[in-house]
């Protein structure tokens, strides 16, 4: 079981940008925790950070006490992290199977039994197998993003707003996957547009707002929190 | 009435001899996103390698292409590595100019060690084959095969191969190949060798038609550059597709032009690409 804590993060896309401005996070095996907030308070640049995508200028990033501050985006992927972008998440070009068979790299003896498995896993993928991945639908794209991250059975995956785009119908199936992830121990961090649908699933939650941690405390608090249903969550929250 | 089927036949011939670099030119845009005019001598430097391995050494003409193909890939890695490397920060446009630079660096280079003389290789001569009025020389269609044998390898390669299924990741989602574990430096690396290892061959292919001097490459620049565009840059099959189009296309040029303007076939089909798909006829549009 893995765990991943972020302590003090600072950064930004070069060395003069301060997007994150001291962020704390921890990311719990089995659990998800919800990163929330408005546009343009860092959340996508968390998970960038972590992902080794960003200038990191302080602050400290941990892999069950290994730190992993700076680390390239290879290294954290070997070190079992998944990253699924929100955009640019799918080989375009390459058929469903090439897709699969890049996403699993760094574990090749693996690959054929970990693509026959996420074909089963996910029949619509099995059905397009051949097919190149652009000509796949939003849903089944973020399906395919999902599965790639998933190939080399990743201990925490970051999710950066896996239900962006989708229809009502295709974003519930996707949070379905992701609660079923959940469910083998695999630690889930989710920014995500829709903060209601991925508050009701997840566990823990955290609110930034201009790059730094606003609140962080259990998901139910946040969704019986009223201000914070008046200022982030709209009107539609269940009581 | 033979002069059109031979003016096709011809085409097919002369559009197999561009194909190779053409896709040289075409994987190195698809993987670096630019333009890389160095293919220019790098086809000149195939040829002059292919010429040291067959007529000083007395290598057979296999060997020669095999030695083309990995000098040629060699000094385009280094020089890659050395020169133009150090530009992609600055943009697409700087370091297309800076290639146009080295091509005239590499050109001059030759020119030094071998002088401006024209050189041959060491064949057999042989009388041309007539199939129904149309004339082929054997070693055309010798070209012919071995062009389609290595396009057919190149392909099976990037299908099939793990290492070519990385470089056509690496060109589709550079980032997204990285946060894989997919050794995007590596990849990089072995796409610019097999890329100009393949100008490498087209430069020796060319030559064994003729003759080769330090302007071989430099001559035909335009058509590999109009093929890739009208095929669509980046687009390998689109590179293949485009390679024909300007090898046909130049031949029957010849029915209503002087021989002299065969090359302004070049500019003309880019132009016309560009006003009417700038995407080429296989390449993807671009958002």
């Amino acid at each position: 079981m893995t765990s991943l804590h972020v302590t003090g993060l600072e950064g930004g896309y070069t060395q003069a940008d301060s997007i994150l401005k001291g962020v704390d996070l921890a990311i719990e095996p089995g659990r998800i925790i919800a990163i929330i907030g408005p546009n343009g308070a860092g959340k996508s640049t968390l998970l960038k950070a972590v992902a080794g995508l960003i200038v990191i200028t302080a602050g400290r990033i941990t892999l069950d006490d290994v730190d992993i501050t700076g680390a390239s985006p290879g290294r954290v992927a070997n070190l079992g992290i998944g990253f699924v972008p929100q955009e640019a998440n799918i080989f375009g070009n390459l058929t469903v199977t090439e897709n699969l068979d890049m996403g699993g790299w760094t574990a090749p003896e693996n690959t054929r039994a970990r693509i026959a498995e996420t074909f089963e896993r996910f029949p619509v993928l099995a059905e397009k197998r051949q097919q190149q991945a652009r000509t796949l639908s939003g849903g089944q794209r973020q399906i395919l993003a999902m599965a790639i991250a998933l190939m080399t059975e990743p201990k925490l995956l970051l999710l950066d707003e896996p239900s962006a785009g989708l229809s009502p119908k295709a974003a519930a199936e996707l949070f379905d996957t992701v609660a079923a992830i959940r469910a083998n121990g695999v630690g889930i961090a989710m920014v995500e547009q829709n903060a209601v649908a991925a508050l009701e699933r997840a566990d823990d939650a955290s609110l930034l707002v201009d790059g730094r941690n606003a609140k962080t405390g259990s998901a139910r608090s946040f969704l019986d929190d009223p201000e914070l249903r008046h200022l982030f969550l709209g009107a539609a929250v269940p009581a | 009435m033979e002069l059109i089927p031979q003016l096709l036949v011809n085409g097919v011939l002369y559009g197999s001899l561009l194909a190779l670099p053409a896709i040289g030119f075409t994987t190195i845009f698809a993987v670096l996103r630019f333009p890389n005019f160095s293919v220019a001598s790098i086809a000149t430097l195939g040829a002059f390698a292919g010429w040291v391995a067959n007529v000083p050494l007395g290598l057979p003409i296999l060997v020669a292409v095999v030695a083309a193909f990995v000098i040629s890939g060699i000094v385009g890695v280094l020089a890659d590595d050395i020169v133009l490397r150090p530009m992609r920060p600055y943009g697409a446009l700087t370091t297309a100019i800076a290639s146009i630079a080295l091509t005239v660096v590499l050109e001059n280079m030759i020119r030094f060690g071998f002088g401006n003389d024209l050189r041959g290789y060491d064949l057999p001569l042989v009388r041309d084959w007539r199939f129904l009025g149309i004339r082929v020389g054997p070693q055309q269609l010798e070209n012919l095969v071995l062009a389609t044998i290595i396009m057919v390898l190149l392909f099976v390669f990037l299908r099939y191969g793990r290492f070519g299924k990385a470089m056509r990741a690496v060109a589709d989602n550079p980032q997204l190949a990285a946060l894989k574990g997919i050794p995007s430096g590596t990849v990089t690396r072995l796409a610019i060798f097999i890329a100009m290892g393949l100008v490498g061959v087209g430069g020796i292919l060319q030559g064994l038609g003729t003759a080769i001097d330090p302007l071989t490459g430099f001559r035909f620049i335009l058509s590999i550059f109009a093929a890739a565009v009208v095929g669509g840059l980046g687009s390998i099959p689109g590179a293949v597709l485009g390679a024909f189009v300007i090898g046909i296309g130049q031949e029957l040029s010849l029915v209503i032009l002087d021989p002299t303007y065969k090359s302004a076939v070049g500019f003309l089909a880019i132009l016309v690409v560009l006003i009417f798909r700038p995407e080429g006829l296989l390449g993807e549009k671009r958002q």
